[in-house]
């Protein structure tokens, strides 16, 4: 069974490389450099500040992209191809199947995370006094929250078309980060039902601000590290649930 | 020899001259128009507390982009385009969505006392700095110059120098102007202890032979008076 994940993951990831979805890594290298020394000086005082912001932000920006656009379409094309009849005639089962586009596109993602981690860190250390090794934990809970997103998005891609998928997906990622909102929406409720309810969908839908460190580390301030592996396991555990959902949903669709 | 035009490429080329002329010409009158409406500002802004909720997941990265659009705005301001009227409306969209920009709240507070006059807008700026960034020296270190420098509330100035005296990334310069600020408030019994305690802490040269100097000074004082002398009177900040 792991042979066959790892064979469908690389088949993915080579089909990522193979749509130059790396050209991204050359486009964030120039928004990091074009970060530093284009806008640098007219940020008074805040340079440091400003680059990281940018670099950070751009990393989990260029993650949404690729999630949203490339996982969208992953099964959709290959279901309106017909290709999937092909794998799945061998002794590939639809579930496994699913898992290995998942972790295929999660290995891109990690790659492409770390290429631009890597570009990151060459450019702050370039400027003294900027670099602190509380930006790679960022980098790491920033690929945390795109794994959930990736998860998202193939139990999408099972039930809905890849315009679709792609739209509510981008929902699920607004969602995510507003949650907080909608506990504190419930608790502004009159009965306990409303209040119940809300605090329900609280639950039910991912909380993205458990990955968002990046004001944090920016800042300096202090993260703990229970905080990261409280991260690791919600999104081991909240993107597993949606994968096996997902593979509920796709054992009952009828393949052409 | 005879040359062959091609009519279909002249006629394409005409055709995208005359686009670009359009183009220009239609640049040129938007800034026209601009420039006749003279002073009038037209800025479109949706409020903090709206961007903070909108700006999921990118608020810090939100915050820069709108500290560009101050700084440009503010630019517009020294060139005579606008009055600064949004001024707040900018700041405080700034702030609300990164909290932590200690940047944003002092470049403000200068803004606010030098371009709008108002010294009160711009303590009341930095207060709401040190309520986010209550361990950064900066922001209680400008109020205190604040009070020293314009009111001339040496008693005031020195609660704040000390302030920021006590924050942790705090150096000689917050020491040595409490010490100063006690001294000119006339509490020179607490002005003698602070710069011994900058005399203790300090390893530039130039600060041991100003504290040492001014201990000297105030101890001399001290001796040619009673023992119980004049305090400075415990205020509010």
């Amino acid at each position: 069974m792991m042979g066959t994940l790892t064979t469908l993951a690389y088949g993915t990831f080579r089909e990522t490389v193979r749509d130059r979805l790396f050209y991204l890594v050359g486009i964030f290298g120039f928004i990091m450099l074009a970060s530093t020394a284009v806008l640098s000086p007219l940020t008074i005082g805040a340079q440091s500040k400003i680059m990281v912001d940018v670099g950070l932000a751009a990393m989990a920006a260029f993650g949404l992209l690729v999630v949203v656009l490339v996982g969208s379409n992953m099964i959709r094309k290959e279901m309106d191809k017909g290709t999937i009849v092909t794998i799945l005639a061998r002794p590939v089962g639809r579930r496994q199947y699913l898992i290995g586009k998942f972790l295929g596109l999660n290995l891109t993602l990690a790659c492409m995370l770390a290429l631009m981690g890597g570009l990151f860190s060459l450019v702050l250390l370039v400027a003294p006094g900027t670099f602190s090794p509380a930006y790679l934990g960022a980098i790491y809970m920033a690929l945390l929250e795109m794994v959930v997103i990736n998860a998202v998005v193939v139990l999408f891609s099972t039930c809905v078309s890849a315009p679709l998928a792609a739209v509510a997906t981008l929902g699920v990622f607004l969602i995510g980060h507003l949650s907080q909102s909608i506990r504190d929406f419930g608790d502004m409720q009159g009965t306990p039902l409303q209040q119940k309810i809300f605090a329900g969908l609280y639950y039910l839908v991912p909380n993205l601000e458990v990955f968002n460190i990046r004001g944090a580390v920016v800042h300096g301030d202090p993260i703990a590290l229970a905080q990261f592996g409280i991260a690791t396991v919600y999104c081991l555990g909240y993107a597993a649930l949606l994968v096996i959902l997902a593979g509920a949903v796709f054992r009952g669709k009828g393949l052409r | 020899m005879t040359t062959h035009w091609d009519m279909g490429r002249v006629g394409r080329s005409v055709a995208a001259f005359c686009c670009l002329l359009i183009v220009v010409g239609s640049l040129l009158s938007y800034e026209g128009l601009r420039r006749s409406e003279n002073g009038q500002e037209h800025l479109y802004f949706p409020s903090g507390r709206f961007l903070r909720e909108a700006t999921v997941g990118f608020r810090e990265a939100a915050a820069d982009y709108l500290w560009f659009r101050f700084i440009q705005y503010y630019g517009a301001f020294e060139k005579g385009d606008n009055d600064l009227r949004y001024f707040d409306l900018l700041v405080d969209a700034v702030v609300r969505l990164d909290p932590k920009f200690v940047e944003a709240y002092h470049f403000a507070s200068l803004v606010a006392w030098s371009n709008l006059g108002s010294f009160p807008h711009s303590i009341d700026l930095l207060k709401q700095g040190i309520l986010h960034n209550p361990d950064v020296a900066k922001l209680p270190f400008q109020i205190g110059f604040t009070y020293y420098v314009f009111y001339k509330d040496y008693p005031r100035a020195s609660f704040w120098f000390e302030t920021a005296a006590k924050c942790s990334d705090s150096t000689d310069r917050e020491k040595r102007f409490a010490a100063f600020a006690r001294h000119r408030a006339g509490d020179e019994r607490v002005s003698l202890e602070l710069w011994k305690n900058l005399l203790e802490s300090t390893d530039n040269p130039q600060m041991i032979e100003l504290s040492t100097k001014m201990i000297a000074e105030i101890s001399a004082k001290l001796q040619a008076r009673p023992l119980v002398g004049p305090q400075a009177p415990e205020v509010s900040p």
